[in-house]
């Protein structure tokens, strides 16, 4: 029992050192497309420990505070429902990709929850803006994720990561469509531009985050880190067949990084174009990607 | 007898408490809280056993009997709420016939959930129909007009059904009709699911209810969204699945279709609660699009979708009670439910917020919470039965709920607070217990969704449809798993850590609402900085040409239209003796055209 949680532990400490070196790497691939010379790539470490060692910070309340804890809550709970390469939590079988689909929107929630007792309008745009680009993103990677799902008959994610174990059978293959739109929809989900209206740093100052500083910032930065991992590995763990630890690892990055690259070189859409893009034509593609496996089937 | 004893202590405390009150209202109220106590007790220990009673009222029997699991379980969701509606409208300002009206509507609803024959089904109906207007009167009148006109309709629907019923079959019970043609089951099945989908709220029938919530007093509200619209919930399993079974578990392109009214009565209630500023308006729709969701999953008729649509009137009945009630007792400090006159108000009534904020947490459907286990259940249901498409419009419409929930939260609590609410004070005892009382049954059947299931299970054996696979806390489909205790376990473990790693930071300080980042600006009272106006205007622009599509207009051009005629009609009667002399020729003349010499032989 100790042991187990020691382990939990150990993998928790794990993914959020992970995701801060992806977001570390991140940085400074976007800065050398930018033809800058970038931190150094362990720089979103540093940086945390910066925010946790300072003190005296701004707090406009109980919720204020509570916010990043729920939004970091939020994320780990996920974390423990997905099949991490072969560490495969206890929980990965006791609940499907509608439970994880529904744990992902704690830790926004939590967010928003606490930049809302911020009173700063430039939060409150950010999160009305974030959960309208919901409405786009989400649909879209619901129905691309249906199509594997329906295939093999099961919603249970480590069931599909299963049944894709050998490289050739990987979900990609055959369901290149739906992929394809999962893949915009997790271009939206992770928030990088285009689909950046929620942070938009030169029109909202940074959005939900405008009063964060200290611990609070840095918990938010936490649950960047680790939404990474989630995010991309729940795509990874779909779509593109798990794996042991170390492909997991290579699949999530190199999924995380064309993701950042694409980020690099994109400016943004407004927000009501966002939306309308994702209602027409990602949604298409994932419906004609459903019609295709009906036909199949 | 237990039930019929139950009855009269609300008909008979109806009417001491309308009495008492003339006295003093201290005395009323005192009657009213023993009355409803009583009748909470008394049906609480109902539970587990058969009853039921058989009264001769001279012309007819009345015939109530608990004989469907459901039946216990609405009649708890109905005495309960009442008993939590009552004792929060002690301290709002109400008629004496108030008191009256909610214990008569009470014991309506419970008659209608036990009712045997159809007698007795459309008796009770009138009775909720009839109280709960006088319950709506006391707060608007035009609205409890709108409600009781909509309600007859209704009504019509259902007595014409009664009666055609009875002229095929001749039984006034609601038994199994077997000795009736196809066409002939479908109209009367139809007639009778009209005449519910008006209770419930189902669309296109809707549109008494954004006037009936918002202008009835706060703490019925609660009442009516929690335990009214179940009658209607309780109609559908009734036709569904006891008086129409056979016929409606073979016809699947009406399973079909009543499944897709749900959900785009889901979808589309969910997308007019985003644009609404009035708290209980947005509510009322909330409750319209959680209905639906009802509606798509006992309409599909598998054991599982029917799970999933009981499961989610459960958690409708617990969530939309307890977020009426927030609203409730934020009115009754602020006297507005307007969103853009309030903000900032969790620093002043604390206990109405965790209550609000659970309350939208559930009703997103976010686990561990009893919303989550009944959304699960029908995507789960949906994708097994192949039906994508429609578990995409109940998806769609259930990230609306995420988007309208945090609207409410955010414009009432949270945001800076204006300065006209400085000393304003959390809500008295009557308002805060109710909400505390709700709590918790939201987290309780979140993470042991078994003991509702166990009702349910209980329903599907005895009507024969099937069963599902589940414990307390697990419940498993051919597709998935979902362990609601295990979430549950998690979420507050992973709570825990992140405190953890939060008290490892640094001592914060406290600031004013108005020391925030404005870019150099320097901000006072004068600049209103709550985002609450248009909120989602980006996303309303978007979908203009589909906002403007309202089913309203439709029923004002018919109404428009049956003025008009009206009006034709009415000018021909002008009054002046001349025209009628007219009118008189021109008739013997027709009469002569059309009889010819007939008329003179």
């Amino acid at each position: 029992m100790v042991l187990k949680i020691i382990e939990y532990l150990g993998i928790v400490f794990g993914v959020i050192i992970l995701g801060l070196l992806y977001g570390g790497i991140a940085r400074k691939v976007i800065a050398r497309i930018h033809r800058r010379y970038g931190p150094p790539f362990y720089q979103n470490i540093l940086d945390v420990l910066k925010l946790f060692a300072k003190s005296n910070e701004a707090s406009h309340g109980v919720m204020f505070n509570l916010g990043p804890v729920i939004a970091f809550t939020g994320v780990l709970v996920s974390l423990f429902f997905i099949p991490l390469g072969s560490f495969r939590p206890l929980f990965s079988f006791e609940g499907d990709i509608f439970v994880v689909f529904y744990l992902l929107v704690v830790a926004p929630l939590g967010m928003a929850l606490g930049a809302g007792e911020g009173a700063n309008p430039n939060a409150t745009i950010g999160i009305a803006r974030g959960l309208t680009l919901m409405l786009g993103y989400e649909l879209v990677f619901f129905l691309s994720v249906l199509a594997p799902m329906i295939h093999h008959r099961t919603a249970s994610i480590a069931t599909l990561v299963t049944v894709q174990s050998a490289f050739p059978h990987w979900n990609v293959f055959p369901f290149f469509i739906s992929a394809f739109a999962g893949l915009i929809a997790l271009h939206g989900m992770m928030g990088e531009k285009p689909f950046d209206q929620v942070i938009a740093p030169h029109e909202i100052a940074s959005g939900p985050m405008v009063e964060y500083s200290g611990k609070f910032l840095g918990l938010l930065q936490l649950y960047h880190a680790v939404g990474i991992i989630v995010e991309t590995g729940l795509v990874v763990d779909i779509f593109f067949g798990g794996g042991n630890w170390l492909t997991f690892i290579l699949k999530t990055f190199f999924l995380f990084i064309t993701l950042v690259i694409i980020n690099a070189v994109m400016p943004r859409f407004r927000i009501g174009q966002a939306v309308k893009f994702y209602w027409k034509y990602p949604l298409v593609i994932s419906l004609i990607g459903l019609l295709i496996v009906a036909i199949w089937r | 007898m237990t039930l019929f004893y139950i009855l009269l202590i609300l008909f008979v405390g109806g009417i001491l408490t309308y009495l008492g009150a003339k006295i003093s209202k201290h005395l009323g109220h005192a009657i009213a809280f023993t009355s409803s106590t009583l009748s909470l007790y008394f049906h609480s220990i109902l539970y587990g056993k058969l009853y039921g009673f058989t009264i001769d009222i001279g012309l007819f029997k009345l015939h109530a009997v608990a004989f469907s699991p459901l039946s216990w379980l609405i009649g708890e969701i109905v005495v309960v709420i009442g008993f939590l509606s009552i004792l929060a409208s002690f301290k709002e300002k109400h008629s004496d016939f108030y008191y009256l009206s909610v214990q008569f509507l009470l014991a309506g609803m419970l008659l209608f959930v036990n009712a045997y024959d159809s007698i007795t089904l459309f008796l009770s109906l009138e009775l909720v129909t009839l109280f709960s207007f006088f319950g709506i009167w006391d707060g608007r009148k035009e609205s409890a007009v709108k409600y009781l006109i909509w309600n007859l309709l209704g009504a019509y629907f259902i007595v014409a059904a009664i009666a055609i019923l009875y002229r095929f079959t001749g039984s006034y019970f609601m038994n199994e009709v077997h000795y009736l043609g196809k066409a002939q089951k479908l109209v009367l099945f139809l007639l009778l699911f009209a005449g519910f989908a008006v209770k419930s709220a189902l669309m296109p029938f809707h549109v008494w209810v954004k006037d009936a919530y918002r202008d009835s007093p706060h703490s019925f509200t609660a009442l009516l969204s929690g335990a009214v619209s179940k009658i209607g919930i309780f109609g559908y399993f009734l036709i569904m699945f006891y008086t129409f079974a056979k016929f409606f578990i073979g016809a699947k392109y009406l399973q079909l279709t009543l499944a897709w009214l749900g959900g785009i009565t889901a979808l589309f209630a969910g997308i007019y609660a985003t644009t609404k500023d009035d708290s209980k308006e947005l509510l009322a729709y909330s409750s319209i699009s959680q209905l639906g969701y009802v509606v798509a999953g006992i309409a599909l008729a598998t054991p599982l979708s029917i799970s999933a649509g009981a499961f989610q009137f459960v958690g409708h009945a617990i969530f939309e009670t307890l977020l009426f009630f927030t609203i409730a007792s934020v009115a009754y400090r602020t006297g507005t439910t307007r969103m853009t006159e309030l903000g900032g108000l969790i620093k002043k009534m604390p206990v109405s917020f965790i209550g609000l904020l659970f309350g939208i947490i559930a009703l997103s459907g976010i686990p561990p919470t009893v919303g989550f286990p009944g959304k699960w259940m029908l995507y789960e249901s949906f994708i097994i039965e192949g039906r994508i498409l429609l578990a995409a419009v109940i998806f769609t419409a259930s990230i609306t709920a995420f988007l309208y929930s945090f609207r409410l939260v955010y414009s009432i609590f949270l945001g800076p607070l204006p300065s006209k609410y400085e000393d304003l004070k959390e809500a008295p005892f009557n308002f805060t217990f109710p909400i505390i009382v709700l709590l918790i049954p939201l987290l309780l059947f979140g993470v042991q969704p078994g003991i509702v299931l166990y009702y349910i299970d209980r329903f599907l054996s005895i009507f024969g449809i099937g069963k599902i696979e589940h414990s307390y806390s697990y419940i498993v489909t051919s597709l998935g798993k979902f362990n609601a205790l295990y979430v549950g376990i998690v979420f507050a473990a992973a709570f825990v850590f992140a405190f953890i790693v939060y008290l490892l930071g640094g001592r914060t300080r406290k600031v004013h609402q108005f020391d925030n980042f404005t870019a150099g600006e320097v901000v006072d009272e004068s600049y209103k900085l709550h985002y609450v106006d248009d909120f989602y205007l980006f996303l309303e622009r978007e979908i203009k040409g589909f906002l403007k599509l309202r089913i309203e207009s439709l029923y004002d051009w018919l109404s428009k239209f049956v003025d008009g005629l009206g009006d034709a009609v009415r000018r021909v009667y002008s009054g002046s003796h001349g025209d009628y002399i007219v009118y008189l020729g021109f008739t013997l003349l027709l009469l002569i055209l059309i009889y010819g010499g007939k008329l003179w032989f």
